[in-house]
């Protein structure tokens, strides 16, 4: 069977609790067979560079390698080509990353969608009274998306909690700002209503995958993404209507456990 | 004599160069690549008996060589995960190979370790033990006699740095100069003995109107490279060493090989090849008026100083010559059984 190391964004960059290595390094990672995090000088099989661009071993490793990635990096300028030239395959989450880099390399590109590790999920959260907090949550340099909504949040009356990395502020409703801990996240986001995470739907963002969405619905949280889904989501009815249709899906379809297998598929189909 | 195969990691690129350019003629190194530490190739070409490995391979070497410092005791630090990493991935497959520790530091770290601060001396007992643990029962060489009394550990020699003075300029014309070059950035307050240095540079400039050439600071020389740096050196008549806890500081030796009068604290053993005002002077590592006031005398009388710093050379080529060096790794390695 094949050794197989992942070497993350967070290690490679010596950074921590960082959303892309969590999801596709240490979830899958867990659930697949002879594979771990990246130990420099033990001999793999099999590499996966989760948006680490190590060049000098995409050039010398002989083993199978892997590119993952999960942002349209090559808009920062990051020389993606290039390295995508050393690797047998190339994973991502979306199929728009997909199209997008079918246009710049000939290796094979797969899908493998962000997924969730149930097992250390929370139960579903249950819904019984009307909202008083919706939750946001990600990365401060991403806030900008919630200055159009704070008026609607106020006529609803819905405090605002944050859990980030940095605190977002503004006089134009109640806000709360939390810390994202991956011992704590779990809770604070049920401690909302449901959440509240609209899109942008033009350049670097039509990449993005739906991984926020999928925790929260994981967690038993209805997604807003604008104006009317707040609107019906005020009353719990709804939210249970709207979590019941989709909770089902999420199991069913974003298991991590499948991602690892499918991972376990592509490493495997290549002959070296 | 038969040619050793060796396995390491980079470090310290102008250390790496010179170690591995003295063991030329009886060992070949594998470095790995990984992603913490990398060749500086701007500064120092790589050696001709050097390759790039991905991974270690059981059977294939005749010794490792890893290297450690103080600061790895601190496991969000990159190059402390590098040291654990590979120690790990070469005992998991071969409990056989000796491993040689370079142990780069002092156990002084007063900013992560307060308990130093009770002793006399800064060494912190719990830094020790961390730092001991990894290496332990692997050999240890340590770049100072003093820093080998701190680490106290029975499995380990004292090596001095050892480079090639041709490699480095020295010019008869040197210009009335006094300079330093510490890095100015992180922690090692006192390793560095920064506040010193601080301390005199204000004093110089306040009491004798002179400015000190902290090398690569504001306003200060910034060498493009290190050509730039050795032109530089063999043209400056003062360096000044501040530091306290370094073991051997390497930019001491190159300025000293490079002709400077050397002003330095004694630590950690330069009272033993520094004879205080005939080949470099001595100032202990808090006396700032007596610093400034020799560094302000020194640059009053240029030729005088200038004659000590070229008895200085003298003593540099003598004692950090790279001969000596290999030399030093080849008893080693005999000692320890790795040569034969």
């Amino acid at each position: 069977m094949k050794k197989i190391g992942f070497v993350l964004f967070e290690n490679y960059w010596q950074r921590k609790d960082i959303g892309s290595s969590r999801i596709r390094g240490h979830w899958i990672i867990k659930y697949m067979p002879n594979s771990e995090l990246f130990i420099q000088g033990k001999q793999y099989d099999a590499i996966i560079f989760q948006k680490a661009y190590w060049k000098e071993m995409a050039r010398e490793f002989k083993g199978v390698k892997i590119f993952d990635i999960c942002d349209p990096d090559w808009l920062d300028g990051t020389e993606l080509v290039s390295f995508m030239k050393e690797m047998d395959a190339i994973t991502v989450p979306t199929e728009n990353l997909k199209k997008a880099l079918s246009e710049m390399t000939d290796k094979p590109i797969y899908v493998i969608q962000d997924s969730i590790d149930f097992e250390i999920m929370n139960k579903p959260k249950e819904h019984k009274e009307r909202a008083k907090k919706v939750a946001w949550f990600g990365y401060s340099h991403n806030f900008d998306v919630l200055d159009p909504t704070l008026l609607k949040l106020r006529k609803l009356g819905l405090t605002l909690k944050v859990i980030s990395d940095g605190s977002y502020n503004s006089s134009e409703c109640t806000i709360e700002n939390v810390k994202w801990n991956k011992d704590t996240w779990q809770n604070e986001l049920q401690d909302a209503d449901f959440c509240l995470l609209p899109e942008k739907l033009a350049g670097r963002w039509l990449f993005k995958s739906q991984n926020k969405t999928h925790q929260a619905l994981a967690l038993g949280l209805p997604v807003a993404k604008n104006a009317q889904d707040l609107e019906r989501f005020m009353e719990a009815e709804e939210r249970t209507k709207e979590i019941e249709e989709k909770y089902k899906w999420i199991r069913e379809n974003c298991d991590v456990k499948k991602a690892a297998e499918r991972m376990l598929e592509i490493i495997n189909s290549i002959k070296k | 004599m038969k040619r050793l195969r060796i396995f390491k990691s980079c470090w310290h690129t102008a250390h790496d160069h010179d170690m591995i350019e003295a063991m030329k003629e009886f060992a070949d190194v594998d470095l790995l690549i990984n992603y913490t530490r990398r060749w500086d190739e701007k500064n120092r070409p790589i050696p001709e008996n050097c390759e790039w490995v991905t991974h270690y391979e059981k059977g294939k070497y005749d010794l490792v060589i890893l290297n450690i410092d103080q600061q790895c005791s601190n496991q969000n630090l990159n190059k402390a995960v590098l040291v654990r990493q590979m120690k790990q991935a070469i005992r998991e497959v071969d409990t056989e190979v000796p491993i040689i520790f370079i142990n780069h530091g002092t156990p002084i770290y007063p900013e992560s370790y307060p308990d130093g601060k009770k002793s006399n001396n800064y060494v912190s007992e719990k830094l020790k033990k961390e730092i001991l643990d990894i290496v332990y029962p692997d050999f240890m060489v340590i770049n100072s006699h003093q820093a080998k009394k701190e680490w106290d550990y029975d499995n380990s020699r004292t090596i001095v740095h050892g480079m090639e003075a041709k490699e480095w300029i020295y010019d008869e014309c040197r210009e009335i100069r006094s300079a330093t070059f510490i890095t100015p950035a992180g922690i090692g307050d006192k390793y560095y003995n920064r506040s010193f240095l601080i301390a005199v540079i204000e004093e110089l400039k306040e009491k004798y109107g002179i400015s000190h050439q902290w090398i690569g600071q504001g306003g200060c020389f910034q060498p493009k490279g290190i050509k730039d740096y050795k032109e530089f050196l063999g043209k400056t008549l003062i360096y000044f060493n501040p530091t306290f806890a370094s073991p051997m500081p390497r930019s001491r030796t190159e300025a000293m090989i490079s002709g400077c009068c050397i002003v330095t604290t004694p630590q950690h053993d330069a009272d033993t090849f520094i004879k205080d005002g005939e080949n470099g002077f001595l100032v202990s590592p808090d006396n700032v008026e007596y610093a400034a006031q020799l560094i302000a005398k020194l640059i009053e009388n240029p030729k005088l100083t200038a004659h000590i710093g070229k008895k200085g050379r003298e003593t540099a080529i003598e004692i950090f010559n790279r001969d000596r060096y290999r030399k030093d790794w080849i008893k080693l390695l005999k000692d320890l059984n790795i040569l034969k």
